[in-house]
């Protein structure tokens, strides 16, 4: 039961047949190969999922790809590419928050959909944005300082324009 | 998952949809994408409001707060109004899982999932709410609690929406608390919930509406405590009573079963929390005087 | 001194780490080939019982290429890290809640799951033992047939131990028990096996031992090592949890048998059943002081519930018993640790490997000891704690570094206590 669904992904717009009815995560992965958004529970509670969703973030595991009807969707692979990597993703590498992986893509999207919104966020801000993200590897305090460290350097580049 | 989605524009064509048979709403998804996996029946077709901007009106008047159906947790937390007027439901708001949760889960969608342990269902009935159902076949009016009829059950027809909830603003000497227990901040489905409400005349509680949340099958009004506060003067030594008060009303009614010991006890604290938060406005001073918060 | 040390003390990055963040490192459930099918397991949902498998509905779903079960093990049908008690497919016999049955092969993850619900499988339900300690009696059922539950007794002597009692002006004893825990690594299971050019099985997976699975698949498979390949993706956690086989077997018979490229995820539920846990213990612990506050004897019973299958129970077990006297210097120390077999969930490595247990029940021990004496616990500590030049009780004499007492000290500065004086401030 296909049918016309039109959105923006990674700032692309697509026209596409599909089943409205599945979950935006399987269109994701099993359509577009877009891995890097990882399944790790199913029900909302682990965050490996998150995509950003008109400026939003929600786990792609609870959304139907019929209700994002003409939004604009970034995942992981919307962010920096190689030779030009995003600031989160770069202070990711730096601080040595990355262990496993399997939550830093969603745990770097949740962390663009506060700094995007917020530029000087304090830690009580950065705890609770990632609040929906676990982590099983790190204690959580490396992700803090890289998402601390990424609104400074986001910061100056801004202040650099 | 091979189901039809439709998606309205209006929420005429949404009423329209509903009056075919075997059909179910989706807003936010967020528990109800779950369930149909874990299903083996589906329904025919699914209609989604959640983008319905007559569903997610956020409507604040003197007299009353209108939310839609529609309205997410985030709409919620965001609204200055209700943060700076109510700052309870605001907080009650930010306890719901995580914010990717809170981005995508409506207030109607707590509500008509009805779990036992929904956070906004205790807060909205100590504050009286009504649901404002719409058909085809007209509109009608139910109080919250009496619209919850089971667990996971609400008095909606299938052809009916939910279409938004209202209740009355807070009065000059007025207050309302809402407090939770769960395992972790984040994530978490709450353990207890209690939800007060309180009206204060000097000294005295002029009137108290109590809801406590996750100890039955739904939100459940303590009539009990309500009429031993009532008339009383607010201090810690009576608010301590009523704990006590509750706390053996608990024990009662959780019976045998094996959570019972430890929410017998929780339950005190969680109480006594939602209490003093409803009366902050006018100070608990005199509660910290006389031996100090043990919470 | 570490002025010249060009790595020690600095930071290095991952190597993977870019990749990572990136979203572009591959686990297994990221691997999508050409022509690929899909397998669902079908497991016990008895925790103690025989079984009679009937395939012949489910083989006729469309979808289905092939169902395999017991009957398909051409070679070994048991595998496990130490002792060989588990079963690719359970044969006759089912020991735990979520012992692999079937694997139903299929076009689509749907299909296999709905064929999966068309096997039938006759259970004859026995009663089994969930409780280690009357796992160890006697007349307790046997988990394994013909096997006796006790897997392993691990015992430490040192000193004399009534005499070290005897010479204790205070004994305080008690029972400790921990409960099973998940590892929860985030990624769930997920692996693909393909047959390449040269006829080999290769299997992309997230494993904590690629050389044991590539052995454990050669001998189901009747195949030489030579024909297996085994290749470790990135791995989503693992802390323990992935030391023993889950879906490798599966997956390499059903590509070797189908020549197709066969993958398979598990749901975070199937996850949960499918994987080992940390032990519970039972611990009975029993110390022995004299009022100035010397440590003179400890005896602990530890008993470890391995559930169906031994995994790693004798090596935590007898971990358990090596670190059983915690950080602190006790002459007189005797210690019995046993890893028995119940029908609950199988126990294996985790985190701690066995010394994760103990502490609870030795620190308690000297809490109590030290409460009842009236010593102040971290001066009660830093008295009896191992230094440089100490014996423990397996004898081994502590020559490196041992920087416990300055830690307690740092530590016990922190939370304002004043060491010289004894008072906290």
């Amino acid at each position: 039961m296909k049918e016309k669904i039109c959105f923006t992904l990674n700032n692309k717009y697509l026209s596409i047949d599909a089943d409205l009815s599945m979950r935006l995560i399987d269109f994701l992965r099993d359509e577009l190969r877009l891995t890097g958004t990882k399944e790790g529970c199913s029900q909302g509670e682990c965050g490996a999922c998150t995509v950003i969703i008109d400026g939003k973030t929600a786990n792609s595991c609870l959304v139907l790809l019929g209700q994002i009807e003409g939004a604009h969707i970034t995942t992981i692979e919307g962010l920096g590419d190689e030779n030009n990597i995003h600031p989160i993703q770069q202070a990711f590498i730096e601080e040595g928050a990355v262990q496993c992986g399997y939550c830093i893509p969603g745990m770097v999207l949740s962390a663009k959909a506060l700094l995007d919104k917020n530029c000087g966020p304090d830690k009580e801000y950065i705890k609770r944005a990632i609040s929906g993200n676990l982590c099983r590897c790190t204690g959580y305090k490396k992700i803090e300082k890289a998402i601390q460290r990424a609104s400074e350097k986001m910061k100056e580049a801004e202040n650099d324009d | 998952m091979n189901i039809k989605l439709y998606k309205p524009s209006t929420l005429n064509e949404a009423v329209e949809l509903m009056g075919y048979n075997d059909g179910r709403i989706i807003a936010g998804g967020t528990d109800l994408i779950i369930e149909l996996r874990n299903r083996n029946e589906k329904p025919s077709y699914l209609v989604d409001i959640s983008s319905l901007s007559e569903l997610k009106e956020l409507r604040i008047e003197k007299e009353m707060i209108s939310i839609g159906s529609a309205v997410t947790f985030t709409d919620i937390i965001e609204n200055k109004y209700i943060k700076e007027k109510l700052p309870c439901f605001t907080d009650m708001a930010m306890m719901i899982g995580a914010v990717q949760i809170q981005n995508r889960a409506t207030i109607g969608g707590n509500i008509c999932n009805a779990a036992p342990a929904a956070d906004s269902i205790p807060l909205l009935m100590s504050l009286g709410a009504k649901c404002i159902i719409i058909s085809q076949r007209g509109i009608r009016e139910v109080l919250l609690a009496n619209f919850i009829n089971d667990k996971g059950k609400v008095r909606l027809n299938s052809d009916e929406i939910l279409k938004l909830i209202e209740f009355g603003s807070l009065g000059e000497n007025e207050g309302c608390g809402f407090s939770k227990l769960g395992k972790r901040n984040a994530m978490s489905i709450s353990t207890i919930s209690c939800a007060v409400k309180i009206r204060l005349d000097e000294d005295i509680i002029d009137n108290i509406c109590i809801y406590t949340g996750s100890l039955g099958i739904k939100a459940t009004k303590e009539e009990k405590v309500e009429s031993f506060l009532k008339g009383v003067i607010y201090n810690k030594q009576n608010i301590d009573k009523a704990a006590d008060l509750l706390s053996q009303e608990v024990s009662e009614r959780l019976g045998t079963r094996a959570s019972m010991p430890y929410k017998r006890v929780a339950v005190k604290t969680v109480f006594k929390e939602a209490c003093y938060s409803a009366a902050e406005k006018y100070g608990n001073d005199q509660l910290y005087m006389s031996g100090g918060s043990d919470i | 001194m570490t002025k010249n040390l060009n790595t020690i003390g600095k930071s290095e990055k991952r190597v993977d780490a870019k990749d990572k963040v990136m979203g572009k490192a591959l686990y297994p459930g990221d691997i999508y080939m050409d022509n690929m099918v899909y397998g669902y397991t079908v497991r016990s949902t008895i925790p103690c019982g025989e079984i009679r498998v009937d395939k012949s509905q489910a083989q006729k779903h469309p979808g289905v290429l092939y169902i395999f079960t017991a009957d398909d093990i051409i070679g070994n049908n048991h595998h496990g890290v130490i002792i060989k008690d588990q079963e690719v497919f359970c044969k006759k016999k089912v020991r735990r809640i979520g012992e692999p049955i079937a694997f139903v092969v299929a076009r689509s993850y749907e299909a296999a799951k709905e064929a999966a619900k068309m096997i039938s499988i006759e259970f004859k339900e026995f009663t089994g033992v969930f409780d280690p300690r009357e796992a160890m009696k006697d007349d307790a059922s046997k988990v394994h047939k013909g096997k006796d539950n006790l897997i392993f007794h691990y015992k430490l002597r040192d000193g004399n131990i009534e005499e070290g009692f005897m010479n204790s002006d205070i004994i305080v004893e008690n029972n400790y028990e921990t409960s099973m825990v998940e590892h929860s690594f985030l990624q769930p299971e997920a692996g693909v096996a393909y047959v390449d050019e040269k006829g080999s099985v290769n299997l992309i997976v997230a494993t904590q031992y690629p050389h044991y699975d590539r052995e454990e698949i050669a001998q189901a498979l009747n195949l030489p090592q030579e024909s297996i390949r085994i290749i470790t993706s990135a791995v989503g956690g693992a802390f323990g949890g992935r030391e023993d086989i889950t879906l490798q077997i599966h997956l390499a018979l059903a590509s070797y048998k189908l020549k197709r490229p066969v993958k398979t995820i598990y749901s975070r539920e199937e996850s949960f059943i499918a994987h080992s846990k940390r032990h519970p213990f039972y611990m009975h612990y029993k110390t022995g002081a004299k009022k100035d506050g010397t440590l003179m004897a400890m005896e602990a019973e530890i008993i470890g519930d391995a559930g169906a299958h031994a995994s790693w129970a004798i090596n935590i077990l007898r971990k358990a018993g090596v670190h059983a006297t915690g950080p602190y210097l006790i002459p007189n120390v005797k210690v019995d640790c046993y890893a028995v077999y119940t029908n609950n969930p199988y126990t294996g490595a985790m985190r701690g490997f066995g010394a994760a247990q103990v502490p609870m029940a030795y620190e308690q021990q000297i809490d109590e000891i030290a409460n009842r004496l009236n010593i102040n616990p971290i001066d009660f500590r830093l008295k009896n704690c191992f230094r440089i030049g100490s014996k423990t009780a397996t004898g081994q004499i502590i020559e490196g570094s041992i920087p416990l007492g300055k830690l307690i000290k740092i530590a016990a500065e922190k939370i304002g206590y004043n060491i010289s004086t004894g008072v906290s401030i």
